[in-house]
């Protein structure tokens, strides 16, 4: 159950969040001592038990008509970028292939 | 070139932009393209406090192609994201459907060579898609940076993908082609490859004849993002070479995902990833469940057009040839304008001979499809029936259909304008037919003394001095009639 | 009038006719945001200019446009969460610093559109993850009643802000009790609508499926106002419910007789101080003396909610904080490729708990732990709401301590998370459940306010309004802290 520094790297590397190797063994600690935690819940007995997920009545579909809307100016699309150019957001060069 | 203790695994997966008018979960226009970034809003941008709705027409159109494919759909299925960090993915997850796809189970009868089979599909499910990228330079490995455009953020795609049910690149090649001609009927994509309305990942495996475990245990390579028809044929080609050769020398296939570069034809190795992704699906909680009602399902079928198959059926049944079968149900447009043109004349066969050869020849040589033939299913229609009942000529009628598509003009209008209809009248011929045989007193005797062949001669004296509109079957009888007394 | 005594309802019965201005209300309001917030650092941005602007608008309106706005005049503040157009909004964190969103929220539009005049941004904890409002990237709010204790979180500034009349109403978010904990730390009324009563367009989501906007007041009258015009059906959140919205003011007119209030066990055990317990039994005394029931009632998975809580909304928090990540917007680090940009950004954007939680909520939805933490907190989840469901086949309420003590110091829990994950046990369940409830002012520990805090079934806002309304009238209101003598 204890989270290993192994896992906290691991973790970090999927949430792309740079954790310092100094501090991975006090996040293991704090993150073990939460998770230990939750293992209260192995004790309640959930077979037949749906999980909830949301809470959302069923008054409407929740969806849209197909209509085009107005999108937003690109000046305003692109206005909170760090950096553009040639009217796209610029970042920097992507070492590694492509996921997804 | 294959060794025969293997057999080849296909199964493609295709993804398809449907075409809405607007995104899948904004306002935004689905239209390719416009300059970088012009159709985007919070929604399709990531901004933080945006929120998806779902479009109504996606998910019709999404049922509809599932439907066509026989699919079974789940009245309740789900939204999930799917999660990873990469720059057209602007909320670093794709708004996609995981363990609860809207359609299962469903099928595509293909035709390979003499071959039929059956592809089944495992799964159709919904899912937004990702931006483009711009790479600074020659290519990604010596970028020093990219651009993003957001314009293709969530524009809806269904992804269908089959079951490993293939066994060849033809076969792959046959189930694209039907899987677009089905769609093309449905009418929920542009189904351009080249603009990426459509695009296709194949996964290729080998198996030992007599393998009985899981085909999920097979080191199975994926070849990713294949841009064409003719490119996932020469992949699945290369990779089906690739993989043997590795066998015959005794050497391990890897479990990859590799890409293909069209000049070379070669597939490549896509640099595995330091670990293996993990996308941490879970269901989208900004979006409720996904209802369908029995009763909405039966009138999106009921909305469907007359598929492919029930087409090959239904021409079979009137007597069509294989071949011209498949040429036609292979063009909407082609169908449709042989539907059209039987609703006036009836003769099926006359309707596709002129359809398929004249008219086909005089499209392709003006680039035009028959959706945008100057000559229309009822202008065809007439002109045929002008032939069947005389005024014209089968000749004539060839000319006239060039004059036709020339000018626009309807057949009974050109044949006025050039007095150019067929002179059946007896009396009208009978006085060049006289004529013919009074100059031709050599001829005649020929014909008398029992050469037949001199009677064409004869006939083609009267359609000479009649500029082509005398009827021959008119100047064949009274010739007969008159040298016969 | 004095409008430093008045309420948010009285404010906007003056300017509706015309006995004050707009601009008169909003410059007392700013003044007193000038003089006090310098020590309280309630608030992290005032549009005193456009603030000035709306109420001269106002002003300038027809007398009979005027006289249809329910809040005509209201100063608001707006917890930094909710997007605002013209003050920028950062959600408390350094990764949003300085950025201006292109729309606004539902709920502040609707605000607005009713007159409310938008003063300022209120402190939070970063994204709304913390109780204390310390976890805030631009230092902590200090709370009114006393300023080395904490205001509560994470709606502590919007709660600060109305305890000190730096403005008569707020907007706060509620997760896990943001509104209620902090409402109940500054004395004052916080509501949780219904999952779905308040559209939730325009609220930087923390965790979707437990978040909701509402409204933070000095009285219940105050609060059900605010909650009329921000509640119904919106459709830019789909998950936003077309329940029509009751008349809570007319409602709250209606006195409540025999009241069956269920006070479960677990609430009020171990873990809950006695001094706040005995505050809380006090008023229930109260209410039974005016003729309300107490039925004791059992929760029985109460004690699993917090585990529950901690997993779900770390998981859903993991995924809506991946869109931060220095391409499109806000803060960017120093990369010189992708990935680093990526890591580099986010770890020195996020500020401590934020990386805790997204670690937690990414661990708990990864692969191999996904059903054992994420799914099985669901199915949890799932129970807590039955328990609730059949507590209310009894009872109409269930009333609980809105917190487990009183405002704490400053600084003093920063380095235990599990200890302050457990503190709040008391409101968590309500989020997880979907189900609305109220905190109102109970009386005071040593100066210290406390909260009470009840729950109702599904769309029952207007029942605990009443019920709050109920709380009030017996409970002794002490002079504000910092109102003028």
């Amino acid at each position: 159950m204890a989270l290993s520094e192994q896992m906290v790297r691991h973790v970090a590397t999927l949430a792309r969040i740079r954790v310092d190797s100094k501090d991975e063994g006090r996040i293991g600690a704090e993150l073990s001592r939460v998770l230990e935690y939750m293992t209260m819940l192995e004790r309640v007995d959930t077979t037949a038990v749906d999980p909830m997920w949301q809470s959302v009545d069923a008054t409407w579909d929740g969806q849209r008509d197909d209509e085009v809307q107005s999108s937003l100016e690109r000046a305003q699309a692109l206005a909170n970028a760090p950096e553009q150019r040639d009217e796209m957001f610029l970042i920097p060069r992507i070492l590694g292939g492509e996921e997804g | 070139m294959a060794d025969p203790s293997y057999e080849v695994v296909v199964g493609l997966e295709v993804h398809v932009e449907l075409k809405t008018k607007s995104k899948m979960f904004c306002g935004c226009a689905n239209a390719f393209g416009a300059g970088p970034n012009t159709n985007t809003c919070p929604v399709c941008l990531g901004m933080p406090g945006a929120l998806p709705v779902l479009n109504r027409e996606a998910v019709r159109m999404a049922v509809a192609a599932a439907l066509a494919f026989n699919c079974t759909i789940r009245q309740r299925s789900r939204f999930d994201r799917k999660q990873y960090f990469y720059p057209d993915l602007p909320k670093a997850y794709q708004i996609s459907q995981y363990d609860a796809p809207f359609a299962e189970w469903g099928s595509v009868a293909i035709r390979s060579g003499s071959t039929r089979r059956t592809v089944r599909i495992r799964r159709i499910h919904m899912e937004e898609d990702a931006g483009k990228l711009n790479h600074l330079g020659q290519n990604l490995q010596s970028s020093a940076g990219s651009l993003v455009d957001l314009n293709r953020a969530g524009v809806p795609l269904i992804e269908i993908v089959s079951e490993p049910d293939m066994s060849s690149a033809d076969e792959a090649r046959a189930y694209l082609n039907e899987l677009r001609t089905v769609l093309s009927y449905v009418d929920v994509s542009d189904l351009r490859m080249e603009e990426g309305s459509m695009r296709c990942d194949a996964n290729v495996s080998m198996k030992p004849v007599g393998f009985v475990g899981s085909l999920e245990d097979l080191p199975r390579v994926e070849i990713k993002n294949v841009n064409s028809v003719r490119n996932v044929g020469r992949a699945i080609e290369y990779e089906i070479a690739r993989q043997s050769r590795l066998l015959a020398a005794g050497e391990a296939i890897t479990k990859e995902t590799r890409g293909f570069n069209d000049a070379s034809a070669r597939t490549y190795s896509q640099r595995s990833k330091e670990e293996a992704n993990d996308y941490r699906y879970f269901p989208e909680p900004d979006l409720p469940p996904l209802m369908l009602t029995g009763e909405w399902i039966a009138s999106v079928k009921a909305g469907l057009p007359t598929l492919p198959d029930a087409w090959r059926e239904r021409l079979t049944g009137m007597g069509i040839a294989d071949q011209d079968i498949e040429t036609l149900v292979h063009d909407p447009a082609q169908l449709a304008f042989l539907t059209r043109c039987l609703e006036y004349e009836s003769d099926v066969r006359l309707v596709t001979t002129w359809m398929l050869s004249d008219m086909l020849r005089l499209l392709n040589a003006a680039d035009l499809t028959f959706a945008e033939s100057p000559v229309g299913p009822e202008q065809l229609a007439e002109l045929l029936h002008l032939i069947g009942d005389g005024t014209l000529s089968g000749r004539m009628g060839k000319e006239l259909l060039e004059n036709m598509f020339a000018t626009g003009k309807s057949a009974k209008t050109l044949i006025e304008q050039l007095g150019m209809a067929q002179i059946t009248d007896d009396r009208v011929l009978r006085e060049q037919v006289t004529s013919v045989i009074a100059d031709h007193a050599k001829v005649v005797e020929d014909y008398r003394s029992g050469k037949a062949k001199a009677l064409g001669f004869l006939v083609g004296q009267v359609m000479k001095r009649t500029r082509g509109q005398a009827s021959p079957e008119v100047v064949n009888r009274l010739l007969r009639e008159m040298l016969d007394e | 009038m004095d409008t430093l005594a008045t309420s948010a309802g009285e404010i906007a019965q003056s300017v509706r006719v015309g006995d004050v201005s707009a601009e008169h209300i909003v410059n007392v309001y700013l003044d007193r945001i000038r003089r006090l917030d310098g020590e309280l650092h309630a608030l992290l941005s005032v549009d005193e200019a456009g603030a000035r602007a709306a109420a001269r608008m106002l002003d300038s309106l027809p007398a009979e446009q005027r006289t249809r706005l329910p809040l005509a005049g209201v100063p608001l503040v707006v917890k930094d969460n909710i997007l605002t157009d013209r003050l920028p909004t950062s959600a408390g964190s350094k990764i949003l610093a300085g950025f201006y969103s292109p729309f606004q929220a539902t709920a502040v539009e609707r605000a607005v559109a009713a007159g409310a005049v938008v003063v300022a941004k209120g402190n939070l904890d970063e994204f709304g993850m913390g109780s204390s409002t310390e976890h805030s990237a631009f230092g902590p709010t200090r709370n009114p009643w006393a300023r080395d204790r904490v205001p509560g979180g994470s709606s502590g500034g919007p709660a600060a802000a109305i305890a000190a009349n730096l403005a008569p109403l707020a907007l706060g978010s509620d997760t896990g009790g943001s509104i209620r904990q902090p409402a109940a730390f500054c004395g004052i009324v916080g509501l949780k609508p219904t999952y779905g009563r308040v559209s939730r367009f325009g609220l930087i989501a923390y965790a979707s499926s437990l978040d909701q906007i509402g409204p933070l007041a000095r009285t219940v009258r105050d609060a059900g106002l605010l909650l009329q015009v921000i509640s119904g059906l919106d459709a830019r959140d789909a998950t936003s419910s077309a329940e029509p919205v009751a008349d809570y003011l007319a409602e709250l007119e209606y006195p409540l007789r025999g009241l069956r209030i269920g006070v479960p066990s677990q609430y009020f055990g171990a873990g809950i101080e006695p001094e706040v317990r005995s505050v809380v039994m006090s008023v229930l005394d109260r209410l039974k003396a005016g003729g309300a029931q107490t039925v004791e009632i059992n929760l029985p998975h109460t004690e699993y909610a917090i585990a529950a809580y901690y997993l779900i909304a770390p998981a859903e928090a993991s995924s809506n904080l991946s869109r931060f990540d220095g391409v499109r917007y806000g803060f960017r680090a120093g990369a010189s490729d992708l990935v680093s940009l990526y890591q580099n950004t986010r770890a020195e954007g996020f500020g401590g708990e934020v990386v805790r939680r997204v670690l937690l909520g990414t661990h708990a939805l990864s692969a191999g732990y996904y059903d054992q933490y994420y799914v099985k907190a669901q199915k949890v989840r799932a129970l807590i709401r039955r328990d609730f469901m059949e507590a209310f086949a009894e009872v109409d309420v269930v009333v609980t301590p809105t917190a487990p003590e009183v405002p704490f110091g400053l600084g003093s829990r920063r380095d235990d998370p599990l200890k302050m994950y457990q503190s709040d046990i008391c409101t968590v369940t309500a989020n997880l459940a979907g189900l609305p409830a109220v905190s109102v002012p109970a009386g005071f520990v040593e100066g210290l306010p406390v909260g009470l805090q009840f729950i109702g079934p599904a769309y029952s806002e207007a029942l605990l309004l009443r019920a709050g309304r109920m709380v009030e009238e017996v409970v002794e209101r002490p002079r504000w802290p910092l109102d003028e003598p």
